[in-house]
């Protein structure tokens, strides 16, 4: 559904964290099946960048590290269930431990295009102390 | 016969520290006073007033560097030591410690490099804000602008939740 003024559906970003405990196989398949379900809910998805396994700031469920994936995608706003039930799915699968959902504003759009065409960033001056 | 001189060096060097020292900070004379005896009083002995003109600039350049490189001698709270501790401008350090200290205004790092968003998934730039306990550094510290430091806090709290950032730092063991 886009806006009355024909501009796209609003982007949205999904980070979500995967059991490290996996094998490739195992978070290959999720990551796939997330996908799809997204897809499945009426989101059209962008880019799924995996970032990896990384080392947790903090342990969740007395893991050390978790496996790292955002997704991109759009989707209508307003009065749909697809995001409410992707949520849910998220949160009781045991294999993902965190996830975080953002729906972009213009600023954060305007970001993401410009780390997507790979422009540079500015980057703060070194002069702010650092720890 | 020993005793007498040394006690006479003693008073010499101290009397002149005072007047060199009055031109440069509040917290030299001290520092000073306590330098020239312990090192100089051998030599002052036979040098007599002359070596002490000679020995000025040095001793209030070790002075100056002191105050440069190590806080003053005032009630440092575990933040502001921190701080310290992360901060290396000596221009800095006379900022935070010195409480009656004039001001010099803080620039804003994201409107000074021109952000427009401030991403939770970059940390590096995030930990910049963030003490060693992980917690968050008031403005006053960072000179971060109202505008942005809003945008820095849901930046790092959702960089918690997907803990890309500590909560609380584990170093207190």
């Amino acid at each position: 559904m886009a806006d009355a003024d024909g501009s796209k559906d609003p982007m949205y970003e999904l980070m979500y964290i995967i059991n490290p405990v996996l094998n490739e196989d195992q978070t290959k398949d999720i990551v796939q099946r997330v996908t799809a379900y997204l897809s499945d809910n009426g989101a059209a998805v962008e880019t799924v960048e995996e970032k990896g396994s990384q080392r947790l700031a903090y342990p969740i469920e007395k893991k050390r590290n978790g496996y790292y994936v955002t997704v991109n995608f759009r989707m209508a706003q307003g009065d749909n269930p697809g995001l409410l039930k992707i949520e849910r799915a998220l949160q009781i699968n045991d294999d993902i431990m965190r996830h975080l959902v953002l729906r972009y504003d213009a600023k954060m759009e305007r970001h993401y295009e410009a780390v997507k065409s790979g422009a540079e960033l500015p980057k703060i001056a070194a002069a702010t102390p650092q720890a | 016969m020993a005793e007498v001189t040394n006690t006479d060096a003693d008073a010499t060097p101290e009397a002149a520290a005072p007047e060199t020292a009055a031109p440069a900070e509040s917290g030299a004379p001290a520092v000073e006073a306590t330098q020239i005896p312990a090192t100089e009083v051998g030599t002052a002995l036979e040098e007599a007033s002359v070596p002490t003109s000679a020995e000025q600039p040095t001793a209030v350049e070790q002075a100056a560097q002191q105050m440069g490189s190590e806080p003053a001698p005032r009630a440092v709270t575990p933040e502001v030591a921190a701080r310290l501790t992360a901060a290396s401008n000596p221009d800095d350090l006379q900022r935070i410690v010195a409480p009656g200290a004039q001001r010099t205004k803080l620039q804003c790092p994201f409107k000074a490099a021109g952000v427009e968003y401030i991403d939770y998934k970059d940390v590096e730039t995030l930990k910049r804000f963030v003490n060693e306990q992980g917690k968050m550094l008031p403005r006053r510290m960072t000179g971060v602008s109202a505008k942005y430091q809003r945008q820095l806090t849901t930046a790092i709290k959702r960089a918690r939740h997907v803990a890309l950032l500590p909560f609380a730092a584990d170093n207190v063991k």
